[in-house]
């Protein structure tokens, strides 16, 4: 029995001590994942709590033989982060705050992410630092093959645009 | 091939994936793509390590409640309408189940393994912590705003650790402009630009917190072994003319839709009213006289119940939630298209009920 498998059995059954294990473990990789998706905010905290919440409550929703877990986990956070921004777009940033911030390249690239459209955030971030690949990031994502492709590229391009203006 | 062509095909072979023969072949020798897949190393290795700077701890898990059994009403209506049980003996049940649960708390106070509590209140400079008050264990983030006539404030509270004589706080407090009072309280807007400042809190003193914008305010609590029901101020017995909710639950048929535990609110005015923000089910404002649009429900003690479209719900709280005879009387809206509605935190406050209680929120 895969690891993933096991989690799932145990959150089916309820196994509260279980899943808070689950969540102890998955949460700052889920927290990062929303705190670059959504901002600064205090709310990244609400939306992944939000995301393990979704898990507990409806956890029939993950297929084992579609995904793993942790992408399934994923794919709620990314659709709880869409929502937020549905209901609370982000205030534009000038360019003389995004200037001022600068002080190592790494800060300017956030800078630079940040500026990113939320659905290019998400497509980077998981592929960059989660490391998923185009099959996980089409159900993640829920979008075929060929726009994971394409979208990876798009964002690649905004962001290596938006850098390279701010350096 | 061009460059045009062969673009999108640098992010998939920065990914590993494999390409066709021409499309090697122009990347071959093509610098402009070449410098492309570089970017795109260079940006990846930076988002990576970006990603490695952001460590955050672990907070509690926020929704405790929900892991455990589902809150079952009807069963309980049941066992009250099958079992006769004369009132002294479930009075004696009573007094032996709060006898039990003190010695509980007081083993276990001993055994020094109970998680410490901060119960805390704060306000303007020079008027009593009680309007506003909380209670929050280690590594909670809770946060929520004051709005005063004549001076609004945004605050954000987090409690990072706790001892016994003293408490670790991040703090950010913000005057707010005026006319956004009953827009919605939104922390991300309203504060999420600020850092949080530490504090050490020594309990027994008073705590000046500076805030954006003018003014202090003042933090007065104290550490606790328990979770406090009753939050720091809040009158356990509450006047005929005052509202007081008390760690609130909103339930509707078999629904648990709010479980507020620890926080409290107060509305002692005929302008105010007391205001329960439920997710997805809207705001829920409760005064004690009547209002255009508000339907009459009924309070009894703790228990408060109306029905409203139809639904029926019950407000419980952990102390009453009015003075004088009970039952009696109240009036209730619920509006599902309030402005907070998108939002998904429960809130607790006061609502203003008359356009003089409104015209001062928003013109202070």
């Amino acid at each position: 029995m895969r690891e993933d498998d096991e989690w799932w059995a145990q959150v089916l059954g309820h196994n509260a001590e279980a899943f808070e294990e689950f969540y102890q473990n998955h949460y700052p990789r889920v927290r990062r994942f929303l705190r670059m998706c959504l901002g600064n905010v205090p709310a990244v905290d609400d939306v992944a709590q939000d995301t393990f919440l979704q898990l507990w409550r409806r956890p029939q929703g993950f297929d084992p033989s579609r995904s793993s877990l942790k992408a399934y986990l994923f794919g709620i956070a990314r659709k709880k982060a869409a929502d937020w921004w549905r209901h609370r777009p982000r205030p534009e940033i000038p360019p003389a705050a995004v200037a001022s911030g600068v002080i190592g390249s790494s800060l300017l690239l956030k800078d630079a992410f940040e500026q990113l459209r939320p659905e290019s955030q998400s497509v980077l971030w998981l592929r960059e630092v989660e490391g998923y690949s185009y099959d996980e990031l089409a159900l993640i994502l829920d979008i075929p093959l060929g726009t994971v492709k394409w979208r990876l590229f798009a964002a690649r391009e905004e962001l290596r645009r938006v850098w390279k203006t701010g350096e | 091939m061009n460059c045009s062509q062969a673009e999108p095909f640098v992010s998939v072979l920065y990914d590993g994936e494999p390409l066709p023969v021409e499309i090697t072949d122009h990347m071959d020798g093509c610098p402009s793509c070449r410098a492309r897949l570089r970017s795109y190393c260079e940006m990846g290795a930076e988002l990576r390590l970006m990603a490695s700077k952001v460590p955050h701890p672990t907070p509690p898990f926020a929704f405790r409640d929900e892991l455990r059994p589902p809150y079952r009403p009807a069963r309980l209506a049941f066992l009250r309408a099958c079992v006769l049980v004369p009132r002294f003996a479930l009075a004696l049940l009573a007094t032996a189940l709060v006898a039990t649960s003190a010695s509980i708390v007081v083993l276990r106070a001993q055994s020094g393994t109970r998680p410490l509590w901060f119960q805390f209140g704060v306000n303007d400079v020079g008027l009593p912590p009680r309007v506003m008050s909380q209670v929050a264990h280690e590594g909670s983030n809770d946060g929520w705003v004051i709005w005063r006539v004549g001076n609004q404030i945004g605050v954000h509270i987090a409690v990072t650790a706790i001892k016994e004589k003293s408490v670790q706080l991040g703090i950010r407090a913000r005057k707010l402009s005026p006319g956004e009072a009953d827009k919605g309280y939104s922390p991300e807007k309203e504060l999420g630009d600020l850092q949080d400042h530490e504090f050490t809190y020594t309990v027994g003193d008073k705590l000046d917190v500076p805030i954006e914008g003018g003014g202090v305010l003042a933090l007065r609590g104290q550490v606790v072994d328990h979770q406090p029901k009753i939050a720091w101020g809040m009158p356990g017995e509450p006047d005929p003319d005052q509202i007081v909710l008390t760690s609130p639950m909103v339930i509707s048929g078999e629904t648990l839709l709010a479980n507020l535990q620890g926080a409290n609110s107060l509305a002692e005015d005929r302008n105010w009213g007391g205001r329960i923000y439920v997710p997805g089910t809207g705001q829920i404002v409760i005064a004690l006289w009547a209002s255009p649009g508000a339907v009459q429900g009924e309070a009894n003690w703790g228990d408060l119940k109306f029905t409203w479209r139809g639904r029926s719900y019950v407000v419980r709280t952990a102390s009453p939630i009015t003075g004088g005879d009970q039952p009696r009387p109240v009036w209730v809206t619920l509006d599902s298209d309030h402005p907070w509605a998108q939002g998904k935190v429960w809130m607790l406050g006061t609502a203003p009920l008359t356009p003089a209680a409104v015209q001062a929120v928003q013109h202070p």
